[in-house]
This record gives C-alpha cells, sequence and structure tokens, in this order.
C-alpha cells in the first residue's frame, strides 16, 4: 500500500515538472516563431512565394481526380505521383519562348541539387496538338532524362482545374498558342505546393534551397 | 400471385411518377434557361488586331443567379460539398460561412437570394451535378454587355455608368433576391448589380494586381503577353471584371461573390 502511494506521489511530481517544462517550451517557441516570421517576410524575395504548409492531406493537389497521359502513353492519375518530390510546370511543345526557358531553368536546377529522389514533371496545357509521341519527341530534343522526368498531356477539364489549383493563369489565343504565367511548382511527396518560383531566367537558387529545406523537414 | 400483381403495379406507378417527375425537371431546367445565339465578342485583353474580336458559338445560361436555396438542394444531395466536409484544396475556409449550419441557411440568409461564399471549384460541381458547367468569360461578357434594350450597350455611357454606380457602392450584409435587377435584352436578370459571378475560365484573365511579380506586361512573366492590349479603355466596368478575375483563386470565397450556370447547345 505505501508503496504504491510512494510510487504515485512521485509519478504526480513528475508530471507536474513535464507540464511546467511544457509549458514554457511553448512559450519559447512561440517567441522564436514569431521572430521567424518577422525575418522572413522580411527578406522575402519580390518574385517568389513561400506556400504555407497546413493540414498536408487536405491541401495536396493529388486530390484533383484528372486522368492523364505520360509520354509512354500510360494512363496515371496525379495520385500515382506520390512519393517523390516533384518539380513541376506546365507548359506547351509548340511553345517557343517561354517554355523552352523554363525547362531549361528546370535543368539548372537539377544539376544543382544533383539527386536521385527528386522527380521533374511537365503538364501540357495544349491537349489537341500534345500527344504522347509529340511529348516523348519533345522530352528527345530537350535532351530529358526519362528516368526522372515525366510528361503528362490530359483533357482541358484536368488542364484548367490543376492550373486553378495553382494560381497559373493561361488563355488560349486565336493562333493557337497560349499566354500563360511561368511558374516552377516544388511539391512535396504528397502533392503539396512547397514552393512557387515566378518568372524567366532568374537565379533558381531558391528553388534548391526550396528543395533540400523540404528533404530535411 | 395477388402480391406480385400489386407490387408490380406500384412499381410501375413509381416508374411513371419518376419519369414525369424526371421530366418535369428537365422542362424546369429549360425554362429557367435562356438561348443566346452567341456573337462577337471583342474581349478587353488579349485580341491580337484591332477590331478583331472572337466569335461565342451559341449557348444556353441561367437566367437567375444559383439561389441559396437550389444550393442547400444540391449540398443535401452531394454531402462532400457541405460546409464541414468540403476540402481545403477546394473551398476555403469562408465557403458558405454566413449560413447557419451544413444544412441550415439561418435568418439572415435569403432561400431566394444568390449564393455566396462558393468556391470556383463548387460552382463547377454544382453545375456538372445538373448537367451543366459555368459559363466562360466571354459568353459570360457576351451576354452581360446588353442593356435593358440593346445587344450591345457598351458604347451607351449611361448603362455604363448605372454599372459602375453598382461597383462603388458598399456591399450590403443581405443580398436581395435573385430577379431584383431586372432583366436585359436576352432576357438574363441580375447581370449587374446583385453579386459578382464566377466564370470557367475566370484564370484566364492575365494581369494581375499583385506587385509580386506575376504582374504587369513584362515577356518575362506571361508568354505571348507581347499582344495584351487593352481594346477599349471607356468601359471601366470591364476593367473592374477583369482585375477582380485575376485576383481569384479557385478556393476562394467572398460574401458577394456566386454564379450561374450555362450549357452547350447542340
Amino acid at each position: 500500500m505505501k508503496k504504491v502511494l510512494i510510487i504515485s506521489a512521485s509519478l504526480s511530481v513528475i508530471l507536474l515538472g513535464i507540464v511546467i517544462y511544457l509549458l514554457m517550451g511553448v512559450k519559447n517557441v512561440e517567441s522564436a516563431s514569431i521572430k521567424e516570421v518577422k525575418q522572413t517576410s522580411s527578406e522575402k524575395k519580390s518574385c517568389c512565394a513561400e506556400v504555407k504548409n497546413e493540414n498536408a492531406g487536405d491541401n495536396s493537389i493529388y486530390q484533383l481526380e484528372s486522368v492523364w497521359k505520360t509520354e509512354a502513353g500510360n494512363k496515371i492519375t496525379l495520385n500515382d505521383l506520390k512519393g517523390k518530390r516533384q518539380i513541376m510546370a506546365m507548359v506547351f511543345a509548340n511553345c517557343t519562348y517561354a517554355c523552352p526557358l523554363i525547362v531549361n531553368d528546370m535543368k539548372k536546377i537539377e544539376s544543382a541539387i544533383n539527386r536521385s529522389d527528386v522527380n521533374f514533371l511537365l503538364v501540357s496545357i495544349d491537349p489537341k496538338r500534345d500527344t504522347p509521341e509529340t511529348l516523348t519527341q519533345y522530352a528527345k530534343n530537350n535532351k530529358l532524362d526519362l528516368g526522372r522526368w515525366r510528361l503528362l498531356t490530359g483533357d482541358e477539364n484536368g488542364i484548367s482545374e490543376l492550373a486553378a489549383v495553382l494560381g497559373f493563369k493561361y488563355k488560349k489565343e486565336p493562333d493557337g498558342s497560349f499566354s500563360h504565367s511561368n511558374i516552377i511548382n516544388v511539391l512535396d511527396e504528397n502533392g503539396v505546393v512547397a514552393y512557387q518560383h515566378f518568372g524567366l531566367n532568374q537565379d533558381v537558387q531558391d528553388v534548391v534551397e526550396a528543395i533540400n529545406k523540404n528533404k530535411e523537414q | 400471385m395477388k402480391f406480385e400483381k400489386i407490387n408490380i403495379v406500384l412499381t410501375l406507378f413509381v416508374l411513371i411518377n419518376y419519369s414525369t417527375s424526371a421530366q418535369n425537371k428537365k422542362i424546369n431546367a429549360r425554362e429557367k434557361m435562356a438561348f443566346i445565339k452567341g456573337g462577337i465578342y471583342t474581349p478587353l485583353y488579349g485580341s491580337k488586331e484591332e477590331g478583331s474580336g472572337i466569335k461565342v458559338a451559341p449557348f444556353f445560361i441561367d437566367k437567375y443567379p444559383v439561389t441559396n436555396a437550389q444550393f442547400l438542394k444540391f449540398v443535401e444531395e452531394n454531402p462532400k460539398w457541405q460546409r464541414s466536409k468540403a476540402k481545403k484544396l477546394f473551398a476555403d475556409k469562408n465557403y458558405l460561412s454566413n449560413w447557419k449550419s451544413d444544412l441550415e441557411l439561418g435568418k439572415n440568409v435569403l432561400p431566394n437570394s444568390p449564393v455566396t461564399n462558393v468556391s470556383w471549384f463548387a460552382a463547377k460541381a454544382y453545375c456538372e451535378y445538373y448537367k451543366k458547367r459555368l459559363p466562360s468569360v466571354d459568353e459570360w461578357e457576351l451576354v452581360a454587355k446588353a442593356s435593358t434594350n440593346q445587344s450591345d450597350g457598351s458604347k451607351d455611357q449611361n448603362y455604363i455608368k448605372q454599372i459602375l454606380e453598382w461597383y462603388s457602392r458598399p456591399a450590403t450584409e443581405k443580398i436581395s433576391p435573385v430577379g431584383s435587377r431586372g432583366k436585359n435584352y436576352w432576357g438574363i436578370y441580375d447581370m449587374h448589380g446583385l453579386v459578382w459571378e464566377w466564370t470557367s475560365d475566370f484564370f484566364s484573365a492575365l494581369v494581375t494586381g499583385e506587385s509580386r511579380g506575376d504582374s504587369g506586361l513584362e515577356r518575362n512573366l506571361f508568354c505571348g503577353s507581347g499582344s495584351v492590349n487593352a481594346s477599349d479603355f471607356k468601359n471601366y466596368p470591364a476593367f473592374m471584371r477583369s482585375a477582380f478575375r485575376s485576383s481569384l483563386k479557385a478556393n476562394y470565397t467572398t460574401s458577394n461573390l456566386g454564379f450561374r450556370c450555362a450549357k452547350d447547345f447542340k
């Protein structure tokens, strides 16, 4: 009986200690995180947006149910991309100015990170012309390593939904080309947008850092 | 034996009833839409040659914006679109926040007023459930440029002034019932003066108000934007709508943004 009393008393003392410790810890963390937020907001570059990562599942773009075809002609859903981080952009094969630059920026990222656990993804916004065959040819012309690059073509509905969740703007012009925004997206293993890089021909170091940061977490 | 007969009669009765009600539903849906024979619409931005317009094919469009009562029925039949169940990717935290609960409108929300606080995904899902779709920007603008008695009121400065007056009034807390803003040339109600409306390709508005870098007309940011020029500098409401659209994201919801559906003409 005595033993039980002693054990329970010591247990409650330990518990109390833990609670006090936690409370103080939380306070510290809070003030630290406020500082961090202040720092990052003042340091934030004008070109890019860090995307908040709350409830991973709820924000995953892999919730989109659209069906796509790979350059090899295989049918996949976005959820099949789960497991590896993806560096992703929306482009079209006939694009003469911006898309080659985007692909070039992505290749720069590829050589800068020099690691095999990140994949690269190009999604076509031109379903009429970009067949799997066209995309395979496009990959060849741009010397893309199909071991880690994947090219997708889908239907207009799927493309518009994906564009909508990424904040990617595009408009088909009467001559069949597209006006579109230039965004390189970093998706985490679960398809949550972890980082977005806007514009062309800029330093891609921010993307490399975002990938590495994502890895550490 | 007797039971079987009764059963068959009952089944037949139910079937007939069902098919007539389905037919009624169809007719109702058709009646609530108006036929737009199409036409030429000159977008504010993006036309490559001066004076050229975009040919809009014939289509149907809802005469009224979708109401709270209609949307309530939709979420009753599609639980995944109820307020507490909708995913953040598809609808932000203000989704249907003006309703009392998942399935109650509450005192401050009129059943016959346009539904607002709905995201693009929710609006799109609603239209698809009824075998319709959201109207495109071009379709919406084609209908919206009609004044009471002309298919094109965009050169009528009085008409433009009326719209601007609405834009400059602060949003009231209670939104009036649908139909309260009168009908235009096509017989479509409330295109201006009640709520803003979602379009299927709102993301085609390429100029954003953000200073962050996705804005401006730099070739770096938008492929093809060298051709972007405004076609009608006097049409301020069109500028405002374009700016509003370009500020939207697909899961955004606001208290004055609703929608109506359209349908292909086949």
